[in-house]
């Protein structure tokens, strides 16, 4: 059987010229990724802003296309195919609702627009788009109002109606909760898990929010500098983080309960600079257990990509 | 009424009033606007010593009725005004829509002939086309149009860029949308509430480039009377009979101003209209 979605030797590099005169400086934001996700797995990636998640779901998607390396969607590779063809395959729910919803359409086109794509238009569209808003929740009124009069949970409601309609088979999420309130970020997850089990998708669900993957995720991939530096069924990392990276991520969850002021994270200095990747292992200058090896020779390439992981 | 859609009610009344008396010219002059009358030249206005009803805005230096004149010298600037806007919006907006939504080297392409545009002296190409080919209305809103579009692609190219980014762009695409749908249905409508206000502004330009090649001699050709034509036919009187340059002058500046009103309150209204 296919996987759903496989990746080889995927890298994104942005070319970015600092000043009028100044030096090109190549920014890696996705640095050689391997994966594999099974049909109807749902694979969590996590990490910190800026260690390219969004780049590689937009890679994913065929937003961008890669600077090396192949995108394989159901055995296919996605830069040869059709675009009807992917759109039945593979569909996105964005960050922010907002701006994922065209402020000119009500929301019936908007839900309607893979259909009018696929050739689907008229009655066969309407029955599907009602029946859509009705099981994500939206009342039929709804899709006769602009974006712009829902609330921010409705207008995700419909981002994933959109998605959803034309019964694709793979759901990638980019941060699909992160704009919304906490009140509403449960509901939405629910809804996901429901919507997963009854279209049987298969998800790539990105998020910086570790309660979020671990409530969805069967596995977990955590990114650091454009790498998936561990990689592993999502209870095994949450139980036992083998990199020293997820261990800090995991150290650095909020706790609910008062009193207890913010974790001490050990992660010493910032966030590296992606243009000027530190040589050896990509984490040594943040990692409290680095040793002189580290410092120089690149760990191997493997589910966790650690020197000192057993 | 809020104190910020004032303008914008001011501006729709200026820009209407004077799009309908040039769409009825020919129901409204008083006089035929050609008829000369060598006895009868430069009767001062009705409210002037020495003026009459007959001829309400005086006569011009061949007798011909001024009131009449200057109604038709309305039509002939707005429809130098509006044909002039879809000629250079069309190019400008396909240009620079081309450039932000492709980048790259479409881009660079773009912007190069935007610069090359911005080095051509407009005054000077009109000047060059009607010495080779003769002055007419055509000629000039060629010429005009033909020059006019930079704004527009600036502006275009700007937006659509900044709509590009969105998540609606990449969710169409996503969805298996073509191009042409996306820039047509997707990008287009978001972006349009900036370009009616480019027009506004190129109108205004439009309209006194035109009065400006008229005055020059190189606009629109005598008999027409177009409010610049109608200046520079009045400028050796200038010293003796003020109001032959006053009453097209004022007309001119108040349709300029009308229409930049307009152009303001559509920027404020339009823009705000997404957040319904």
């Amino acid at each position: 059987m296919n996987a759903a979605i496989e990746t080889v030797g995927l890298h994104r590099v942005f070319d970015q010229r600092q000043g009028l005169f100044g030096p090109q400086a190549h920014v890696v934001a996705v640095d050689d990724i391997n994966l594999k996700i099974a049909p109807g797995r749902a694979l969590g990636i996590v990490g910190e802003s800026g260690c390219g998640k969004s780049t590689l779901a937009r890679v994913l998607l065929g937003l961008l296309p890669p600077s090396d390396g192949t995108v394989r969607v159901d055995g296919q590779n996605l830069a040869n195919m059709d675009r009807r063809e992917r759109a039945k395959l593979i569909q996105p729910v964005f960050q922010d609702p907002m701006s994922s919803l065209n402020p000119r359409r009500r929301v019936n086109d908007l839900i309607g627009l893979p259909l009018m794509v696929q050739g689907i238009r008229g009655g066969e569209q309407q029955r599907r788009v009602a029946k859509m808003l009705e099981r994500v929740g939206l009342s039929p009124e709804t899709g006769t109002r602009y974006p712009a009069q829902l609330s921010g949970g409705q207008r995700q409601r419909v981002a994933i109606a959109r998605a959803l309609v034309n019964q694709p088979r793979i759901l990638v999420c980019d941060e699909p909760t992160s704009a919304l309130d906490v009140s509403v970020q449960a509901q939405i997850l629910n809804l996901l898990g429901d919507l997963r089990a009854e279209f049987d998708l298969t998800l790539v669900f990105i998020s910086h929010n570790l309660a979020v993957v671990e409530h969805i995720a069967d596995e977990l991939a955590v990114m650091y500098l454009g790498r998936i530096v561990e990689h592993g069924p999502s209870e095994d990392v949450f139980r036992a983080p083998q990199h020293p990276y997820t261990r800090a991520l995991l150290a650095s969850v909020l706790t609910p309960e008062p009193g207890l002021g913010l974790p001490e994270v050990p992660l010493g200095e910032g966030y590296p600079d992606p243009s000027n990747i530190p040589p050896g292992c990509r984490f040594h200058p943040r990692c409290p257990i680095a040793i002189d090896r580290c410092r120089t020779e690149p760990p191997a390439r493997r589910a966790v990509e650690c020197h000192l992981a057993a | 009424m809020r104190t910020r859609q004032i303008p914008l009610l001011v501006g729709a009344v200026i820009v209407g009033v004077t799009a309908l008396v040039a769409l009825a010219a020919p129901l409204l002059v008083p006089h035929d606007p050609f008829a000369q009358n060598l006895a009868q030249r430069y009767i001062s206005p009705a409210w002037m010593a020495g003026g009459s009803s007959e001829h309400w805005f005086g006569t011009d230096g061949l007798g011909r009725d001024y009131l009449s004149r200057l109604i038709l010298g309305a039509r002939i600037s707005m429809l130098i005004g509006v044909a002039t806007i879809i000629l250079s919006g069309t190019i400008g907006t396909v240009l620079g829509v081309l450039g932000g939504y492709f980048g790259g080297k479409v881009d660079a392409f773009v912007m190069f002939i935007v610069s090359c545009r911005l080095a051509i002296p407009l005054i000077l190409v009109a000047l060059t086309v009607v010495f080779m080919v003769g002055s007419s209305l055509t000629v000039v809103v060629l010429t005009i149009g033909l020059l006019l579009w930079e704004r527009f692609a600036v502006v275009s190219r700007a937006v659509t860029r900044q709509v590009c980014g969105l998540d609606y762009v990449a969710a169409a695409w996503a969805a298996g949308c073509s191009r042409l749908w996306i820039i047509t249905r997707e990008v287009l409508p978001n972006i349009v509430h900036h370009l009616v206000v480019i027009a506004t502004v190129d109108m205004a330009i439009a309209i006194l480039l035109e009065a400006s090649l008229s005055f020059l001699g190189l606009g629109v050709p005598p008999p027409l009377p177009s409010w610049g034509l109608m200046i520079a036919e009045g400028k050796d009187y200038m010293y003796f009979k003020p109001w032959v340059i006053e009453i097209p002058g004022i007309a001119l500046a108040v349709l300029v101003l009308g229409i930049n009103l307009l152009g303001d309150g559509l920027r404020d209204s339009l823009g705000a209209n997404t957040d319904r």
